[in-house]
Parts: C-alpha cells; sequence; structure tokens
C-alpha cells in the first residue's frame, strides 16, 4: 500500500484527509507543520507529500524548496494542498518544487487520480 | 560789428547748438535707459511666469504620480484583500466538504463516535463560516454604501454591562475575570447603540482570546478637549501583549500577531477601528508584550454631528 505523508497543520483538516485517503487504500503518515514534515520525509520518504501552504514557521513552499535542495528530497513527487487558490499560488507552488497543486477544499478524486499517477494505486482492504 | 564780436556770436551759437545737441541726446539716451529698463522688467516678468509655470507643471505631474501610484496601491490593497478573503472562507469550508463527503462516500466506515465528532466539525466550519461572510459583508458596507448610523443616547452601564455578558464566556473560559468600570460623569453617550456594542465585543473578545488566567478590564470615563466632551471607552487586558510593530499593524485587515486555532481571521479589530469612525470616534492601542493591551475608544459625547472632523 503506498505510503503517503500529510503536512498540515489544521487538525479537523489533517484528520479527515488522513481518514479518507486511509479509506480509499493508502497509508498516512501525518506531520503537523514543516520543520517535522521535512524530518520526516528525509527519515522514511513516502511515495508523495501532500503539502499545506500555511505552515506554522516554515511555510509549506519552504519545505518544498528544502526538500528539493536535498538528495533524498529530490524524487518524491510533492502535491500542494493548500486555500491559497490563486493562479499565482499555483505558479508559487510550482516554482518552489511542487509537482502537483489542488486547491481546498480539494476535489477528492481528482487528488487520487493524480496520487494513482505519482504514487501508485491505492490497494483498498 | 568786430571780428571778435562775429567771432563771439559764432561761439556762442556753437555752444547753444551744442547745448540743444546734448540735451536732445541726454533726453533720447534717457528714453533709452527707460525703454531698456522696461523692456528688462518684462523679460524678468516673462522669465519669473517661466518659472511659476514650470513649477506649476512640477507640482501637477507629482500630484498626477501620487494619484497614479494611489490607485496602484487601492488596487493591489483590493486583489491582495480579496486574495486573504478567499483564502479565509476556503479553510473552514474544506473542512465543511471534506467531512460532508467522507460521511456521505464513507458512511459503512464511520462509527457512531465519527459521526458526532465529524458533524460538530461540519458545524463548527459553518458558524465559522457565517461569522467570517458577516464580517466581510460589515466591512464592505462601511467601505462603500456607508453603513446607517442610528443615533440614540447610549447608557453607558448597560452598554458595558451587555458587551461584557457577551464575551464572558470565552473569557472565563480562559479563565479570565472580566471587570467593568465607569466613572461618575460618563452616564450617557448619543451614539448608535447596536455600533458601539459590535465595537466593544470585538475588543472584549480579542482581550479574552489572547489572555490567560488574567484580568479583562472594561471602563468609561468622560473627558473634554477643547470645548467637545468626550466618552472615553478603555478596554485593558493582562495578557500576551504585541511589540510595538505588532501593535502598529494591529487594525490592518486580515493582519494576526498570532495566527491560530480559534483567533479568527483578523478582521474584528479593522472592523472596530472602522466602525469607531464612523461614529466619530477614534481608537488607539497601547501594549507591553508579557505584560498586557489597552484600546482606547473616544467618541463624542453629542454624537458625531456635534464635532468638526
Amino acid at each position: 500500500m503506498p505510503r503517503l505523508l500529510l503536512v498540515e497543520d489544521d487538525q479537523a483538516i489533517r484528520e479527515m484527509m488522513a481518514r479518507r485517503l486511509e479509506l480509499r487504500g493508502y497509508a498516512v503518515t501525518t506531520a503537523i507543520d514543516g520543520e517535522t514534515g521535512v524530518a520526516a520525509a528525509f527519515a522514511d520518504p513516502p511515495a508523495a507529500i501532500l503539502l499545506d501552504a500555511s505552515l506554522p514557521g516554515m511555510t509549506g513552499w519552504e519545505v518544498a524548496r528544502t526538500l528539493r535542495a536535498d538528495p533524498r528530497g529530490t524524487m518524491i513527487p510533492i502535491i500542494a494542498v493548500t486555500a491559497h487558490a490563486g493562479a499565482n499560488d499555483k505558479q508559487a507552488a510550482l516554482a518552489a518544487g511542487c509537482t502537483a497543486f489542488f486547491p481546498k477544499p480539494v476535489d477528492f478524486n481528482g487528488l487520487v487520480a493524480k496520487l494513482t499517477e505519482l504514487a501508485g494505486p491505492p490497494e483498498p482492504r | 560789428v568786430t571780428l571778435a564780436g562775429a567771432a563771439a556770436i559764432a561761439l556762442v551759437a556753437l555752444l547753444a547748438a551744442g547745448a540743444a545737441w546734448a540735451l536732445r541726446e541726454f533726453r533720447r539716451l534717457r528714453r533709452h535707459a527707460a525703454a531698456l529698463e522696461s523692456e528688462r522688467a518684462g523679460l524678468l516678468g516673462t522669465v519669473a511666469e517661466k518659472e511659476r509655470g514650470e513649477r506649476a507643471l512640477q507640482r501637477a505631474v507629482v500630484a498626477l504620480e501620487g494619484a497614479r501610484e494611489a490607485a496602484v496601491r487601492a488596487s493591489e490593497a483590493k486583489s491582495h484583500f480579496l486574495a486573504r478573503a478567499s483564502h479565509e472562507l476556503r479553510t473552514p469550508l474544506a473542512s465543511l466538504v471534506g467531512y460532508a463527503e467522507l460521511l456521505v462516500e464513507d458512511a459503512s466506515a464511520v462509527t457512531r463516535a465519527d459521526l458526532e465528532r465529524d458533524a460538530g466539525r461540519i458545524a463548527k466550519a459553518g458558524r465559522q463560516l457565517a461569522r467570517l461572510v458577516d464580517d466581510l459583508l460589515d466591512l464592505s458596507r462601511i467601505d462603500t454604501t456607508r453603513l446607517p448610523v442610528e443615533l440614540g443616547d447610549v447608557g453607558l452601564a448597560a452598554a458595558l454591562g451587555d458587551a461584557a455578558d457577551v464575551v464572558r464566556p470565552l473569557a472565563a473560559g480562559n479563565g479570565n475575570r472580566l471587570a467593568i468600570r465607569i466613572d461618575e460623569g460618563a452616564g450617557t453617550v448619543r451614539t448608535d447603540a447596536r455600533r458601539l456594542q459590535q465595537i466593544l465585543v470585538n475588543l472584549l473578545g480579542n482581550a479574552a482570546k489572547f489572555t490567560r488566567d488574567g484580568e479583562i478590564r472594561v471602563g468609561a470615563r468622560e473627558e473634554r478637549r477643547g470645548a467637545t466632551r468626550w466618552t472615553v471607552l478603555e478596554v485593558s487586558d493582562t495578557g500576551i501583549g504585541m511589540t510595538r510593530n505588532e501593535a502598529a499593524r494591529a487594525f490592518d485587515e486580515f493582519w494576526q500577531a498570532r495566527p491560530g486555532p480559534g483567533t479568527g481571521a483578523g478582521l474584528g479589530l479593522p472592523i472596530a477601528r472602522r466602525l469607531t469612525e464612523l461614529l466619530g470616534g477614534t481608537i488607539e492601542v497601547a501594549s507591553t508584550p508579557g505584560v498586557g493591551t489597552t484600546f482606547t475608544v473616544a467618541l463624542p459625547e453629542d454624537g458625531p454631528g456635534a464635532t468638526p472632523s
């Protein structure tokens, strides 16, 4: 079962996303801020990272740049999932090294399709 | 006639002719000098006029440039505001839509305990959205159509008491005491009761959010400044406080010194400021990190129209 790393500071959204992804058939590890997310990604690289932009401390885009600047992080697909939904926000996300961009509220089926492409298909139990 | 006589006559005639010529020449030169002088004055005038014109042109250019920059700033501020508003709306929406879809699509995997918590989160996100929409509408109404002001004689004891009642649960939840103090002489103020209530609730709510196990005080007193009597309202707390730079931004839209869950979208203080100005008053903040914050609202006691603004 592909394992995803979800970096999201909002508790309600983090728990909801993790449960929905698990119900679809992904294993999910969570991080509540950028620093923890980077450490988790380096310690045990996931199949893909779902990354919020507004995080306390390090921002999502700083997380993406940090990951891309390190050999352990260059290959991990990063999907930005953010309430910053403007066209320039998407550009900023891609410029920071994100692979894909989903505005909140997220199109969940679209997100699962993108995860299938980037991290492998879900494996429902 | 002797030769000498003739010579003398000739000399006199010569002298007379010379004098006449000298006089004519003197007059001509004087006229010429006067003409030159007037020409010089004219030229100087033209130069001065030209300089005045150039200065006026320069001033116009500077003014235009300023107006253009102000328009660009206003447009940028508007885009920035819309982007922030969109972000603030999308966060609770993400929670609301996500949990609703979870309950619909994965109903079979949802336990009784899940259901209660998830529905609770939907409700919470919905209420947060409703508050945000109210705040955004208030801001835009104040800015565009001028909110109607309904003046009345508002009793300060009742106004402060009502506002304190609204905030008391939040204040108590953070272990805070809430004290009201009304000085003698501060009886009533001619203002809009509903808007005053909104200002006080926003300021008290702010104090309650950023203070733990401390004290929140709200007070009213009368103050004379020149010929005008002012009702001065003070909301102070013993909370986390702000630095000078943070305090300077406290009234900026969407700005938060300490963003976090349950701190709101950063619209309470900008709304309080605009409402205060709408009521002809002023609002100020003084804060010390780790010591507390005091907001001071001064309203003209006889109503917004009573003071030259």
